[in-house]
């Protein structure tokens, strides 16, 4: 009976949401889901996996073009382009990932790191068909007669989108398929040892995220309505890595945290805009270093042991 | 008839032989102890049989079947289990769940089924989460279940590993020095054990392991190398005797 009361709650909120709030919330908002649906994805591989990718703005902008291309030029619908533009994206990952998987620790970073710039130079140079550095104009993104133009009607659509792509990533963590990633991290020897098969895997894990960072490019798309390659630079990539190690890895909550604050820093900070990027960085290795655990994390150790303090206190006293 | 056969083994790292020319094999619910100082080629002939490292030249037939150049993974498919000298646990996860990766292949778990919790892998899930709670108990960690593997002290670390590895049903058990670090009462309950796992569970053992009073006592036959080959094999009491295995043993304690 809670948990109908709580989701009938959650589910007044998100719907009352974009009516009391101004324009410019709700358009961070759905930045922000699109943010955790990468994060999620990049904690797939990352977290769970424990294989770190620097091209990960590469698999947006290869759904973001893709679903924006078949939708301009194929006439293709919107709801069709979306998904088959992130299947694209997977389907390069096992492109790249099929050699770039055989390498691992720094060397797969550097390999993704390389593709993300391939994509990027890609991008520019396949003037004909991207328009380039100049970028391209997205018409905005319809459902049938249905003409999502304003970024409230988007919400409707993105945030449902976000809720059903947590909802599988956290049924595929809580199962055989989650405990096998995890056991890769945790020793390769031990789960080859076990009859599980790392390149497979790896691959699958690699595919699996390209996806969600397909499904978030081709998002970003309709939310933005204009795509141009500076958008999907490596900086991009290292902001994703800091979301979810900020946020703590291998938790949902952790990603949308992570996402959710990276999302508003600079946003908040305005001014300090050329600084970012520094930002960004020192973020990474202060949580790296010093709270690896991530804010979920460290919280929930927090409550867990102010729970616990609170226990035996009495007996204590 | 043998249930694994290593033919003319030979391994190299650079220009060092590791492993050179040493063939053996195991029958069917054996217990076949591989002895010798450190540096003989004991665990490389572990890590080249389950396809860890490769050979120069040899063969290993398990069931008949060549299993060398195949893959660790699926020299696992095959049904052979094995643990590590430095254990290999998954250190954050609780215990059920370590011994849950090893019915890794019997769940099956597909992006499908586990992204949409269709029934059937569910269901399987399910199994095998009671049937590792049975192995559990078999090495008596049962009341451990939730906690995390790297919390344990070190002999029940190896007890976990052990129960991992005969979560994949195996034909064949390679232990890398079990008893390594086992205190004398941890030993002789390992001894017990693993007599069990032969008898009950029909599972042949090949076993590396310094703790001679082990070898002594649970081996149907031994293997002695000494710098990468073969200098005897044969009942604990020939082995015992045989003036090669005691110059090797002194030539080492000597040195």
């Amino acid at each position: 009976m809670k948990r109908v009361g709580l989701t009938l709650v959650g589910a007044l909120i998100f719907v009352a949401l974009p009516f009391l709030v101004n324009n410019y919330v709700v358009y961070l908002s759905n930045l922000i889901a699109i943010n955790v649906i990468l994060a999620i994805g990049l904690d797939i591989l990352t977290g769970w996996t424990g294989q770190i990718s620097l091209g990960h703005a590469g698999f947006a902008a290869v759904g973001a073009y893709a679903s924006g291309l078949a939708i301009l030029h194929l006439g293709m619908p919107f709801w069709l382009a979306l998904p088959l533009a992130a299947l694209f994206a997977a389907l390069v990952s096992l492109v790249i990932g099929f050699p770039a998987l055989r390498l691992s620790g720094h060397y797969l970073a550097l390999a993704t790191f390389g593709f993300g710039e391939v994509i990027q130079l890609t991008i520019i140079h396949a003037e004909r068909l991207t328009n380039g550095p100049r970028g391209l104009w997205l018409p905005a993104p319809a459902l049938g007669p249905l003409k999502l133009g304003t970024d409230r009607s988007l919400y409707f659509l993105i945030i449902p989108v976000t809720a059903v792509l947590l909802l599988l990533a956290w049924n595929l963590s809580h199962s055989g398929m989650g405990r096998a990633l995890l056991s890769i991290r945790m020793s390769e020897l031990a789960a080859s040892s076990v009859g599980i098969s790392l390149p497979r895997y790896k691959t699958l894990a690699f595919a699996l995220s390209a996806f969600y960072a397909g499904i978030a490019g081709g998002l970003f798309g309709a939310l933005v309505k204009f795509l141009d390659p500076g958008a999907f630079s490596v900086w991009q990539s290292i902001l994703y890595l800091t979301m979810i190690a900020v946020g703590g890895m291998r938790s949902i909550s952790g990603a949308v945290i992570g996402a959710a604050l990276l999302t508003l820093l600079p946003e908040v900070l305005g001014g300090l805009q050329s600084y970012m990027e520094l930002g960004y960085g020192v973020l990474l290795l202060t949580f790296i270093i010093f709270i690896p655990e991530g804010i979920y994390g460290r919280l929930g150790a927090t409550l867990e042991s102010w729970r616990s303090r609170a226990a035996t206190a009495p007996s204590g006293a | 008839m043998g249930l694994l056969e290593a033919q003319d083994l030979t391994v190299s790292f650079g220009r060092l032989v590791a492993v050179n020319r040493v063939s053996l094999a195991l029958d069917q619910g054996e217990i076949l102890g591989l002895i010798g100082p450190n540096g003989a080629g004991k665990t490389t002939i572990f890590n080249v049989i389950t396809g860890v490292y490769r050979a120069d030249a040899g063969a290993v037939r398990f069931q008949n079947q060549e299993i060398l150049g195949l893959r660790p993974y699926q020299v696992a498919r095959l049904g052979v289990a094995r643990t590590f000298q430095n254990i290999e646990l998954f250190g954050g996860m609780p215990l059920l769940e370590n011994v849950l990766t090893g019915f890794h292949l019997q769940i099956r778990p597909g992006v499908l089924g586990a992204a949409l919790r269709l029934p059937a892998p569910a269901r399987r899930e399910r199994e095998a989460r009671a049937e590792s709670l049975k192995l559990l108990e078999f090495v008596g960690l049962q009341t451990l279940a939730a906690q995390r593997a790297d919390a344990l002290p070190f002999g029940q670390q190896r007890l976990l590993e052990l129960a991992r590895a005969l979560a994949l049903r195996p034909r064949l058990l390679l232990l890398d020095e079990p008893a390594s670090g086992l205190s004398h009462a941890e030993t002789d309950a390992l001894a017990q054990l693993l007599r069990r796992i032969r008898k009950e569970l029909g599972v042949t053992i090949l076993l590396v392991e310094h703790v001679m009073e082990l070898v002594m006592g649970l081996c149907d036959r031994i293997v002695v190398l000494d710098h990468g080959e073969k200098i005897s094999e044969g009942s604990p009491a020939k082995v015992r005797s045989d003036p090669r295995v005691v110059q090797a043993y002194l030539g080492a304690d000597g040195a």
